[in-house]
């Protein structure tokens, strides 16, 4: 039973982290917020829906992935050069709301092309079913679970040892001071929208086959979670984000197996409510301080 | 190597420049002084193109720089050191020295670490360490290093003593001045004229955004007019 529950939050928290990782990669270089990620990922996972239906079941599954991943891409980068770029310097209330308005146009624009009604996964994905120490294991929860792993594994490695990773790092840290390493600041803001949305994209077409679900309001309720986690983790801190989403992921599947389903949002919020009370910069994040 | 004509820059509206001339040759220390808010910094970050808004001329090595973002100053030889170091605390020494040499890929970046690290010993005995780990002196030498890691052939220098302890001013001055016989020019601005006039070839003094005196350095370390910028009169923009 424990065991169980503990594989269940598992990939429950690895798809909140495909999403909060992108939150905290947007909020940690531009201290300013995205509210249309729910919607990006949304997306993701319809035009991997569509990728799907395109392909006979064997090949479908591998289009499905960079469909997903290029469909959400595409709109992060849009996302970036409309609602943030044009207001670098200006306050950060102003992306957000457009954002806000993205997300609004996107959802409508996904209810007249797909219709209200939830849309099943296309096939059975069924990778075969295993049983370990009471724990029952189906191929396609190992397999979401594994990808969503590897992702966030793939993308710390990328942070830590590339060029790339140092000059986000670098961009994250002080823009200008970026700017006078001869990084262009602009184009590292836009790769890691085109990242943090290709990420949310994969968990959109990971969450659509996990619950055998898509719909237009798909990526309100996650995304909101996901930004929670971040923050639980320490906004801006990318390891942070994926704790915080694991974190999550592992309360919510506990209070699911020993409390009540119904309760699982109630309790999982309480108690991230009080983490924040008590380390008010998250549970990785560290309270800025400057030397002189 | 360096011709500035008529250089204005603004902060919004605000005027910062209101039209500065001067000139480097190569090989040259020139220093810009002058009291807090004459633009002396806002000169460096106009050059180097971190401030958008401004307008004149800054011909360097025969082009002119105006359309320039501070990556393209960077890959014509141009560095610079900003006021307040702007090191980044959270990398390493090594990974801070790496980002000082993205601009002008092509030249190996071991090699330039070496050197670095033969300059600065400290930096290559910290080389793991964050960089926020450092004193305020190691910080402001990892700055320079950073900015010499991309082998400028003109090095501007904001305010590189402020803030330290003596011994550490001394240490710095002594590293302008082999940075110099290295051959690289150098720009320099600093609050402490003195100093900053005694290993100068040139300088210049500014006052409400304009050049107001400019001459060599054994000259205007014995101009009266000089002596009223040191010794703390603050500039309300009537100039002195």
């Amino acid at each position: 039973m424990l065991a169980q529950q503990l594989f269940n939050g598992l990939i429950l928290g690895g798809l909140y982290a495909l999403l909060a990782v992108g939150f905290s990669l947007i909020v940690g270089i531009l201290k300013m917020i995205t509210f249309a990620h729910g919607e990006v990922f949304m997306a993701g996972a319809f035009a991997g829906l569509a990728a799907l239906g395109l392909f006979s079941p064997g090949v479908a599954l591998a289009a499905a992935l960079p469909a997903a991943a290029g469909g959400a891409a595409i709109l992060g980068a849009v996302t970036e050069l409309v609602a943030f770029r044009p207001f670098r310097r200006g306050p950060e209330m102003t992306p957000a709301l457009i954002t806000i308005g993205f997300s609004i146009i996107l959802q409508a624009l996904a209810l007249m092309l797909a219709g209200a009604d939830t849309k099943p996964f296309p096939f059975n994905p069924d990778f075969g079913r295993w049983t370990a120490g009471g724990v029952v294991f189906s191929g396609l929860e190992l397999g979401i679970a594994g990808l969503a792993l590897a992702i966030l594994a793939g993308l710390g490695l990328v942070i830590a040892r590339t060029d790339w990773g140092l000059a986000l790092r670098a961009t994250a840290a002080h823009f200008q001071a970026a700017q006078l390493m001869g990084i262009n600041t602009d184009r590292v803001v836009l790769s890691a929208f085109v990242l943090a949305s290709g990420m949310a994209g994969i968990g959109g077409i990971l969450f659509g086959a996990h619950y055998g679900a898509f719909y237009p309001l798909m990526g309100v309720v996650i995304s909101m979670k996901a930004l929670a986690a971040a923050t639980l983790g320490g906004i801006g801190n990318v390891g942070g984000a994926v704790v915080g989403a694991l974190l999550l992921g592992l309360i919510e599947s506990l209070v699911v197996g020993y409390v009540s389903a119904n309760y699982r949002d109630v309790i999982a919020f309480s108690i991230l409510i009080l983490v924040i009370l008590i380390r008010p910069a998250g549970i990785l994040g560290r309270r800025e301080e400057e030397k002189v | 190597m360096l011709r500035v004509k008529d250089l204005r820059a603004w902060y919004g509206n605000l005027p910062a420049l209101r039209g500065i001339d001067f000139h480097l040759e190569e090989g040259e220390l020139v220093t810009l002084i002058g009291s807090n808010g004459a633009g002396k910094s806002t000169t460096l970050k106009s050059l180097i193109g971190l401030l958008p808004g401004r307008s004149g001329e800054i011909e360097y090595l025969g082009e002119s720089l105006l359309g320039c973002t501070p990556a393209g100053a960077l890959a014509r030889g141009m560095a610079m050191v900003p006021e307040g170091r702007w090191i980044f605390p959270d990398l390493t020494v090594e990974e801070n020295l790496r980002l000082g040499a993205f601009g002008r890929r092509g030249h190996p970046l071991a090699v330039a670490l070496e050197r670095e690290f033969a300059r600065f010993p400290v930096l290559g005995e910290r080389r793991r360490q964050k960089g926020g780990t450092l004193s305020g002196g190691e910080q402001q030498m990892l700055a320079i290093s950073r900015a010499l890691m991309s082998n400028p052939r003109l090095l501007l220098l904001d305010e590189p003593s402020l803030g330290l302890a003596p011994l550490m001013v001394e240490k710095v001055f002594a590293l302008i001045r082999d940075i110099r016989k290295g051959g690289i020019a150098v720009l320099l601005v600093e609050q402490n004229s003195a100093q900053a006039l005694a290993v100068a070839d040139r300088g210049y003094v500014l006052s409400s955004g304009r050049v107001i005196i400019s001459g060599p350095a054994a000259d205007l370390l014995r101009d009266p007019r000089v002596g009223r910028v040191y010794l703390g009169y603050q500039d309300f923009g009537g100039g002195i």
